[in-house]
């Protein structure tokens, strides 16, 4: 059972977090103070720390600095939303995932679980093991279990509700998938009248991963009912490991 | 630089000016000085050198008649070396009393004194004649004394006897004379060094607090224009600490703002975090993942998550506090994107967002803010158009300005609303807004990061189908 140091000072929010990601499999231990947290991270009993960007005494910045000087361990660190900056500087200082705060804990349990898929595949280089679910359509490729996107070999960034609609439009590559299914599936809930959330996020996604090699929309919209990822070549070439993919 | 060329020209000229004036007066007041006190005195002094010449005449005729010729030769050449007199004395026709012609400048002077009432006095070059008859009997055969008296040093070397020149002359040289261009020149090179250092001393100070003051209104807050503006007590100095202790007070002023903003975004989010932990929560312990209620939750959850970031965004605007780059924006490349994208949210739905009209245009400034701007005039317009018409946009570049035209084929805006729809929180009608899904923050997002590049955005009716038209104006980089 993974287990989880999380360091923030909101301690109404590290109970709640207990109880939710108990059930879900992961031993939870919470603090509020950044130098017992960074003591605790640096103990070696826990595979992953949670950490909060704001910390009163010490930020977390300093904290994953100290972290990173002394330690390895697998860190997520949960941001201000809109602050593109604490992103960038959290990643580049050696975070391993952001999360935007406030997050949905279903999105918090995909990326830690995808984390520790990561940081076992480093430790068990040479691992037998099957790869991980894969999506490839044309030069796309989607690990669910490492939440990792490529095009044509290099990475693609995508939010939490990017990834969840590329995995269900890839899975359905040819058909059309009905922007209520897409809404239950990625947003976790129904639509609203004049809702036009989801559609946002498709149109970022098909921004950021823009047009097909060929020039044409790799994501079509069918007129009230919803959005299709259309492949180049007509059909769904390849899917890797198709029959193992399970629904995150 | 250019106050520096302003301050350093008008002292320079002041000082000409004022050196000029003074010449006009010295030499006024130096011509009364001569014409006025000493008048009295040169006619006395006249009157008591014909005197003189007379009486030394006399003196002269005396030791030539009874004495020897040693003795006489002895009391011209004592008068010559004491008194700087050189006397001689004419006898008739123009000869010298020891009977050699005279030289023609005395013989000039010596005819008309024969025929004078009394002695007479000729000024010359260096200084003065007087000829003066010895006896008080007219004719041609009275003897003459004529004395000659030097006063200037004559061009070439000065007189015999070492005389001193006059007073005046020693007080103050002449300025115009031999090698005035070289004075001249000296003059104007003193004045301009002394001009050129108390401009600076002026202009120095004061480039320095336009610089400082660049600089903060460049976003730089820490900028100071320090100490160094002179001595305290110095007004410049003074200004100068005044002026840091304002930013000073600016500064704390930003920094407690975007404290404030930062706290405001962390605990307005910090209940909603726990939220949606506490609503995934309660979804697992009912079993309630389709339930209607805790959907509606998590979608006002959303929603005000939203609305926060739309108020920090404006916020943020309105205290410029960002540190935006700005750059060269491909406005046309820019709004294509926007368009595009439009479209393809709207497309759904059977609405749509067209150019209809394009052109290249650059302006400087943010990108990211450009595009929230257009980007939320854009989704405003496709969120009211009506189904199956499409958005409108076009931009065009007409006298320097970039005109973005977006019409929408919606209901349109009463006239009365009109002016309020940049504010925030505006609601047309009756919750329409909310209704349609916005913030009602958008369209006073575009409002400041439009009116942060120096453009402007205004709305009206279309005409002659109802809908909306926004139009922004930006000025164009070239």
């Amino acid at each position: 059972m993974p287990s989880i140091l999380i360091i923030d000072d909101d301690s109404e929010l590290c109970d709640l977090l207990s109880e939710y990601l108990q059930p879900e499999g992961f031993a939870v231990e919470t603090t509020g103070d950044s130098q017992q947290g960074m003591a605790r991270a640096l103990s070696g009993e826990h595979s992953l720390v949670i950490l909060d960007v704001m910390l009163p005494q010490m930020s977390g910045f300093e904290v994953l600095r100290r972290l990173r000087s002394a330690s390895e361990i697998p860190i997520l660190m949960l941001t201000a939303r809109g602050e593109e900056v604490d992103r960038i500087v959290g990643l580049e200082m050696g975070a391993d995932d952001y999360l935007p705060k406030p997050f949905n804990p279903r999105e918090l349990v995909a990326r830690l679980r995808a984390i520790c898929r990561r940081v076992g595949k480093r430790e068990e280089n040479q691992d037998k093991r099957p790869p991980d679910e894969m999506l490839a359509v044309d030069d796309l490729v989607l690990e669910s279990g490492t939440r990792l996107v490529k095009k044509a070999g290099s990475r693609v960034n995508l939010t939490a509700a990017e990834f969840a609609l590329l995995q269900k439009l890839l899975e359905e590559t040819g058909r059309v998938v009905s922007r209520e299914r897409l809404a239950e599936m990625v947003l976790g809930r129904k639509l609203m009248m004049f809702d036009r959330s989801i559609d946002v996020h498709v149109s970022s996604l098909r921004r950021k991963l823009g047009p097909a090699r060929d020039g044409t929309d790799r994501i079509r919209t069918l007129r009230g009912v919803g959005y299709m990822y259309a492949a180049m070549t007509g059909g769904r070439d390849e899917r890797d490991g198709a029959a193992g993919i399970t629904p995150s | 630089m250019r106050m520096f060329w302003k301050l350093f020209l008008s002292f320079w000229l002041t000082i000409l000016l004022g050196g000029a004036m003074s010449f006009v007066a010295i030499s006024t007041f130096g011509q009364h000085f001569h014409l006025g006190l000493p008048f009295d005195m040169a006619r006395r002094a006249d009157e008591h050198l014909t005197k003189l010449t007379v009486l030394y005449g006399r003196a002269a005729l005396q030791l030539f008649q009874n004495g020897s010729q040693a003795e006489y030769d002895a009391f011209v050449l004592g008068l010559s070396k004491d008194a700087g007199i050189d006397i001689s004395l004419a006898g008739p026709d123009n000869r010298s009393i020891a009977g050699e012609p005279l030289p023609a400048e005395l013989a000039n002077l010596v005819e008309r004194a024969r025929h004078a009432p009394q002695a007479l006095v000729e000024k010359t070059n260096t200084g003065l004649r007087i000829a003066g008859r010895l006896a008080d009997r007219n004719g041609d055969t009275a003897p003459l004394a004529i004395c000659q008296l030097a006063f200037g040093p004559p061009p070439g070397g000065r007189p015999p006897g070492g005389r001193e020149p006059p007073l005046l002359a020693r007080l103050l040289p002449p300025f115009f004379g031999p090698g005035e261009i070289v004075r001249t020149a000296m003059m104007l090179i003193v004045v301009s060094v002394v001009c050129y250092l108390l401009a600076g001393s002026l202009a120095t100070p004061i480039r320095r607090l336009q610089q400082t003051a660049r600089r903060i209104a460049g976003g730089d807050y820490s900028a100071r224009v320090g100490a160094g503006l002179g001595r305290p007590g110095n007004e410049l100095a003074e200004l100068g600490r005044d002026f840091d202790i304002m930013v000073e007070r600016t500064e704390a002023v930003i920094d407690s703002q975007k404290r404030l903003l930062r706290d405001i975004s962390h605990e307005l989010r910090s209940p909603l975090a726990r939220l949606h932990v506490a609503l995934e929560l309660a979804k697992r312990r009912f079993d309630a993942e389709e339930d209607g209620a805790l959907a509606r939750i998590g979608t006002e959850a959303d929603h005000l998550n939203e609305l926060i970031d739309h108020l920090l965004i404006l916020s943020r605007m309105e205290a410029k506090a960002g540190s935006e780059s700005i750059d060269p924006v491909d406005l046309t490349g820019l709004l294509r994107e926007v368009a595009r994208d439009g479209d393809f949210e709207a497309a759904w739905s059977g609405r749509g967002v067209e150019i209809i009209a394009s052109t290249a245009a650059t302006v400087m400034g943010s990108r990211d803010l450009l595009r929230r701007a257009v980007e939320n005039v854009i989704r405003n317009g496709a969120r009211y158009t009506a189904p199956d018409t499409r958005v409108e946009i076009s931009l065009t570049v007409w006298d320097g300005q970039v005109l973005i035209a977006v019409r929408d084929y919606g209901p349109g805006v009463p006239e009365a609303d009109l002016p309020h729809i940049f504010e925030p929180f505006y609601r047309v009608a009756k919750a329409r807004e909310r209704q349609t899904g916005g913030t009602g923050l958008g369209l006073a997002i575009a409002l400041q990061a439009i009116k942060a590049h120096g453009g402007t955005i205004s709305a009206q009716n279309a005409l002659p189908k109802t809908g909306l038209l926004v139009t922004i104006s930006l000025p164009t980089f070239s």
